[in-house]
């Protein structure tokens, strides 16, 4: 998902000074429609005179975020927490699972099924399950997340790592590798990009997976508090709480991002000069 | 073939060998119901539980009318994209970077805004299945030979109808990957939905048998969702095949890989 979308957003070939002119009008053009949807949005409110108890206008979501930060930035600095150590641990794990998968045919062949055909699951179904085993607290949580984002980082880094072109692996052996100098020096650069993708859709669950983890279980975090508020009729509030968790989902995507530009910088400058 | 037939067995034998360890794990290691109940039990409850079975069937319509509409609104924002410049430039950038932001956090909102009916669930479900349809449409819209746009601009035709004749059918291959990322991210909405509005569906179902404890509902509910999730999948892939059978046997007749590539 969010590979197709930088496919899309970067754009064509062209010179150096076209190409900065056409950039400035692609990021120009959608904060203008984004401020005039704002715009709209408090003209609406206005006009048809809705009571702020159902829909607030922006100033007012905007006095919410300031006046109730007290609440808000302990709240979000839980849900990060969440994000951050869930989507860590389904790194780590996803990553060592898919090399296990590749290395090791009998893994390959009974396991690796199993987790594509999951694919078609809807695990967050067995939330639940893990709130009984584990209670409500922020260890379920942290568990609800790493459920939800382990499968994309395995799929991935598994494809990625077939990946490796014939000739290469001929190469290697031609020229002596051992195994595990051909998964090191030729395999994981190689899938790198793939890996990073996969990491890529991971973080933007994880934020999702906290989020919900938290809607369905009493305890803390910016869920339990945009859900409290909707309950108290304060969709400003509300509204806050979803501009905060904004803020930490992009900026977690936008962190892996980097991490993979540090990583693979040979691949990110290859996409953005290739075609949309 | 038959290699293909016994290395289906592999997982089968790993699926097996699970619910073996299950019986084997309540009944001698002695574990509480509560926590994981007995596999006879879930079994019965499976063909037997009336309430699972209607609550499945709000569920699936839940599915079939959300994932309906978010098709049609992935289409819709597709075709406004390649049609009017300006929302191109202007809207599509925001509704990519929206994909950032976990959506899902509105869930509570809407019930402010739509009360607990079918409606706030159906957004929900919209939301989560949407994304997946404009982008597979756009890349299919956009990858039409321009030789055929000139060819039926000089024929006389409007953009609707070379929309609707040309552009479609040639993003249809493209468009159907689209669709079967959109249904299991539905069936995932859909759960959601009614874990968060929660007034009938199995989401709401396997929640109260997490608060009341009723672990054979949960896990029985768990293993409904689990087959809804595949059943619906593999309707959408058998869609594909009855729509698209050349494009099908394409990609059994070639390496996909390399077929895409060149």
């Amino acid at each position: 998902m969010s590979d197709a979308a930088d496919t899309l957003v970067l754009s064509r070939p062209q010179t150096r000074r076209r190409r900065t002119r056409a950039w400035s009008a692609r990021t120009l053009a959608p904060v203008g429609v984004a401020i005039a949807l704002i715009v709209l949005w408090a003209l609406t409110i206005r006009v048809a005179d809705i009571a702020p108890t159902t829909f607030p206008n922006p100033a007012e979501v905007a006095t919410a975020m300031f006046e109730r930060a007290d609440d808000l930035f302990p709240a979000t600095w839980i849900t990060l927490q969440t994000m951050v150590v869930g989507f860590a641990i389904a790194a780590a794990s996803g990553l060592v699972i898919a090399l296990v998968i590749v290395l090791f045919r009998p893994v390959e062949l009974t396991i690796y099924p199993l987790l594509v055909g999951s694919q078609v699951i809807p695990k967050i179904a067995i939330a639940p399950v893990i709130f009984i085993w584990f209670g409500l607290g922020s260890t379920s949580r942290i568990i609800v997340v790493v459920v939800l984002s382990f499968f994309p980082i395995v799929i991935a880094a598994v494809a990625g790592l077939r990946s490796l072109d014939r000739n290469a692996i001929h190469l290697a052996r031609s020229v002596g590798a051992s195994r595990w100098q051909l998964l090191v020096h030729f395999q994981l650069p190689q899938a790198l990009p793939q890996i990073f993708s996969g990491l890529k859709l991971a973080a933007t669950r994880a934020a999702g997976a906290a989020i919900v983890a938290e809607y369905i279980t009493p305890g803390e975090g910016l869920g339990r508090t945009i859900f409290l508020a909707t309950s108290q009729l304060r969709p400003d509030i509300a509204m806050a709480g979803v501009a905060y968790l904004a803020v930490i989902g992009v900026g977690f995507y936008f962190l892996v991002a980097a991490a993979e530009r540090l990583a693979v910088p040979w691949h990110v400058s290859v996409r953005s000069r290739s075609g949309a | 073939m038959t290699r293909r037939r016994r290395e289906a067995l592999y997982p089968l034998g790993v699926v097996v060998a699970l619910l073996v360890a299950w019986q084997l794990w309540v009944s001698v290691g002695g574990v509480k119901e509560y926590v994981w109940p007995p596999l006879p039990d879930v079994l019965s409850e499976l063909f037997s539980s009336s309430e699972l079975l209607t609550g499945a069937g709000h569920t699936l319509v839940l599915i079939a009318a959300g994932f309906g509409l978010a098709t049609l609104l992935g289409l819709l924002l597709a075709a406004l994209t390649i049609t009017i410049r300006a929302f191109e430039v202007g809207m599509l950038p925001l509704v990519i970077s929206s994909q950032f932001v976990p959506l899902v956090a509105f869930a509570p909102l809407f019930v402010v805004w739509w009360g607990f009916g079918i409606v706030p669930k159906l957004a929900i479900v919209t939301l989560f299945g949407y994304f997946p349809v404009l982008i597979t449409a756009l890349t299919g819209l956009r990858s039409v030979e321009t030789e055929k746009l000139y060819l039926v601009a000089t024929m006389g035709a409007g953009r609707i109808r070379t929309f609707w004749r040309v552009q479609l059918p040639s993003a249809l291959p493209s468009l159907f990957a689209g669709l079967r990322i959109a249904i299991t991210s539905c069936v995932i909405g859909a759960v959601i939905a009614e874990f968060i509005v929660g007034s009938d569906g199995l989401g709401y179902l396997i929640l109260q048998a997490q608060g009341t404890g009723d672990a054979v509902v949960l896990v029985a509910g768990v293993i409904y969702l689990g087959v809804i999730g595949a059943v619906t999948f593999g309707l959408v892939a058998l869609a594909e095949r009855l729509g698209l059978p050349w494009e099908t046997a394409r990609r059994a007749a070639t390496h996909p890989a390399h077929d895409e590539d060149e």
